[in-house]
C-alpha cells in the first residue's frame, strides 16, 4: 500500500516537472511584454507607497499598525500575489473558456486528475522576474521594523503563508467552477481578485458585516495579514490554527465543488 | 448584446464597488486618530468617494481602450475605413448607447450606497448646483472620450500595448485624476503640476462640484479650460490618426 501511494506521488511530481519546463521555454519568449508587465507592477507598487505616505503624513498609526509594518505589509502582500500568480492564477482564469468551448474534453482524456491539471498546468514565468523587487521590499522594509526574528515566528509564517496561498487557491477555484453551472460567465475570477485587494490594508481595520464576510464567506483574511503578523509576534494562536483548518476545509470543498462540476459538464460537441 | 448579460452587468458593477468599501475603512480608522485630514472631515471624504463612484460612472471610457486597440491590431479598423462615418464618432454613438445602460444600473448601486453611508453623506442641498454639475459632467464626459481615444490610437505602434495602457491609466487617470484619494492631499508640487494637466477636470472637479466646495466663478471658469483642453484633443487626434492611417496594415485584407 505505502509504494503504491509513493509511486503515485511521484508520477504526480514527474508530470509537474514537465509542466514547469514546458512553461519555462514558453514563457520567456515575449521578452518586450515581459518589461511592460515588470514596470506596470512597480508603477503600481509606488502609487500605493504614495497613498500611504499621503496617511501617515497626517497619523501616526492606523489601528496601531506604524508606517513600517504597513510597507511591510504591502510589500508582502505584492509578493503573495506573486507567488499566487506564478503558481495557479494563470491557469484558473482559462477554465470557463475550456467548460464553454468544450476543450475540457481533451483535458478530460489525460492520464491526470483534471483539477490537478486546470490547477497547475502552466508556471507563469515572468512572475519568476516580477518576484524579484517585492522580495527585495519585503527584506528592505522588514530590516526597518526592529523586530527580533525567532525561529518559531519565521516557521509560523512559512507554514501560514503556504495555508494561505491554499486558502487563495481554493477561493478562486471554487469561484470559478461556477462556471460549470453558469456557461457564460467569462472574468468571474475578477470577483476573487476584488475581495482579495481588500487585504493591501491590516485586516485590523474591517469590522462587523465586512469583517465576517472576509474571515467566514470569503476568508481572504487568511492570506496576507495573518502571516505578516507572525512575523511581528503579535499573531494569536487560535488565528494561526483556523487559517490551517481554513486551508483545509477549503481544499476539501473545491474537490467536492470540483467533482459536482463535472458531473454538470455536457461537452460541447459530443 | 449589452442587453442580454444585464445581470452579469449589474454583478460588475457591484464588484466595482468594493474599492469604495475599502476606502470607507480605510479613512474610518484613519479618522479614529484625527478628526481634520487637510480639509476633510469624515464625512466629506466619504461623500467625495461616492460622488467620484457616481461620476466615473457617466464620465469613465476606459472600455474603448481595449476595443479599439484589437480593431487595430486584428485589421477590424478596415471595416469602418469602407463605411461614409468617421471612426471616432462610431465610437461616440457606441459608447453613449451603453452609457444608458450604464446609468440604469447606477441607480440600484447608488440607492444601496445611500442607505448604506447615508449618516455620514453630506451633499448640499442647491439644486442649480446640480444643474450645473450635470453640464460639467457632460463636458467631463467628452473630454474623457477624447483622452482615452487618443491613448487607444498608440495601437498602431504598439503590438501588445496594455502594460502601457494599464500604466498610464494608474498614473494618470486614478492618482491625477482623483480616483484613488482627493488630489488636494498631495504633495503641493504635484497639485501645481496638475494644474496645467487635464486629468484632474475627469473626476476631481466634478465631485468638489458635488460636495459645494467650488464657486460659482470657478466651475465657470473650469469649464473654460476643460473645452480648451477638448479643442487640443480634437487636433491632438486628428494628427495621430493621419500618421497612424499611413502604417496602418488591415491585417487580413
Amino acid at each position: 500500500m505505502k509504494a503504491l501511494e509513493f509511486k503515485f506521488m511521484y508520477y504526480y511530481f514527474k508530470v509537474y516537472k514537465a509542466f514547469v519546463r514546458n512553461s519555462l521555454v514558453h514563457g520567456f519568449s515575449y521578452r518586450a511584454d515581459f518589461w511592460l508587465v515588470f514596470f506596470a507592477e512597480m508603477t503600481f507598487f509606488s502609487l500605493f507607497i504614495l497613498f500611504y505616505s499621503v496617511i501617515y503624513a497626517n497619523v501616526p498609526t492606523i489601528q496601531g499598525w506604524t508606517f513600517n509594518q504597513s510597507l511591510f505589509l504591502i510589500s508582502f502582500f505584492e509578493f503573495f500575489q506573486i507567488v499566487f500568480y506564478l503558481f495557479f492564477h494563470p491557469n484558473i482564469v482559462h477554465i470557463p473558456e475550456h467548460i464553454h468551448k468544450g476543450s475540457m474534453d481533451f483535458i478530460l482524456t489525460k492520464p491526470v486528475d483534471s483539477q490537478f491539471w486546470n490547477s497547475l498546468r502552466s508556471l507563469s514565468a515572468v512572475s519568476l522576474f516580477t518576484m524579484i523587487p517585492p522580495l527585495f521590499l519585503l527584506l528592505g522594509t522588514f530590516a526597518k521594523l526592529n523586530v527580533e526574528l525567532k525561529v518559531i515566528n519565521l516557521l509560523a509564517f512559512v507554514i501560514l503563508f503556504i495555508s494561505g496561498l491554499l486558502i487563495a487557491y481554493a477561493i478562486e477555484l471554487i469561484v470559478t467552477a461556477s462556471a460549470f453551472w453558469f456557461i457564460r460567465i467569462d472574468g468571474v475570477h475578477e470577483l476573487f481578485l476584488q475581495t482579495f485587494r481588500f487585504m493591501q490594508w491590516p485586516a485590523d481595520i474591517y469590522s462587523g458585516f465586512i469583517k465576517m464576510f472576509l474571515t467566514f464567506i470569503i476568508p481572504v483574511i487568511f492570506t496576507v495579514t495573518v502571516p505578516v503578523k507572525a512575523i511581528l509576534g503579535t499573531l494569536e494562536l487560535k488565528t494561526a490554527l483556523g487559517s490551517v483548518m481554513a486551508a483545509a476545509l477549503l481544499l476539501a470543498l473545491s474537490r467536492y465543488v470540483w467533482k459536482a462540476g463535472l458531473k454538470k459538464y455536457s461537452s460541447a460537441s459530443s | 448584446m449589452a442587453f442580454t448579460y444585464r445581470i452579469i452587468l449589474l454583478f460588475w458593477t457591484l464588484v466595482s464597488t468594493i474599492p469604495l468599501v475599502i476606502f470607507f475603512f480605510v479613512w474610518q480608522a484613519v479618522f479614529q486618530e484625527k478628526d481634520l485630514i487637510g480639509s476633510y472631515t469624515f464625512g466629506s471624504m466619504i461623500s467625495y468617494y461616492v460622488a467620484v463612484r457616481f461620476i466615473s460612472q457617466f464620465v469613465n471610457n476606459e472600455s474603448i481602450t481595449e476595443e479599439i486597440g484589437r480593431e487595430i491590431r486584428e485589421g477590424l479598423l478596415t471595416n469602418y475605413l469602407l463605411r461614409s462615418i468617421s471612426h471616432i464618432v462610431a465610437k461616440l454613438v457606441g459608447v453613449l448607447a451603453f452609457k444608458i445602460i450604464s446609468m440604469a444600473l447606477a441607480i440600484p448601486l447608488l440607492a444601496l450606497l445611500f442607505f448604506w453611508l447615508k449618516e455620514y453623506l453630506i451633499f448640499p442641498k442647491d439644486f442649480s448646483l446640480y444643474g450645473l454639475l450635470a453640464i460639467v459632467m457632460m463636458v467631463s464626459f467628452a473630454l474623457n472620450f477624447l483622452i482615452f481615444y487618443c491613448v487607444s490610437l498608440f495601437s498602431f505602434w504598439l503590438i501588445q500595448p496594455r502594460g502601457l495602457l494599464s500604466i498610464i491609466n494608474m498614473i494618470f487617470m486614478r492618482i491625477l485624476a482623483g480616483v484613488v484619494f482627493p488630489i488636494d492631499l498631495l504633495p503641493n508640487f504635484i497639485t501645481n503640476i496638475n494644474q496645467f494637466l487635464p486629468f484632474q477636470f475627469l473626476f476631481y472637479f466634478p465631485a468638489k462640484i458635488a460636495l459645494g466646495q467650488i464657486a460659482r466663478q470657478d466651475i465657470l471658469k473650469g469649464l473654460a479650460i476643460e473645452l480648451v483642453w477638448i479643442i487640443i484633443f480634437y487636433f491632438l487626434i486628428q494628427y495621430i490618426w493621419r500618421k497612424g492611417l499611413k502604417i496602418y496594415e488591415g491585417v487580413g485584407i
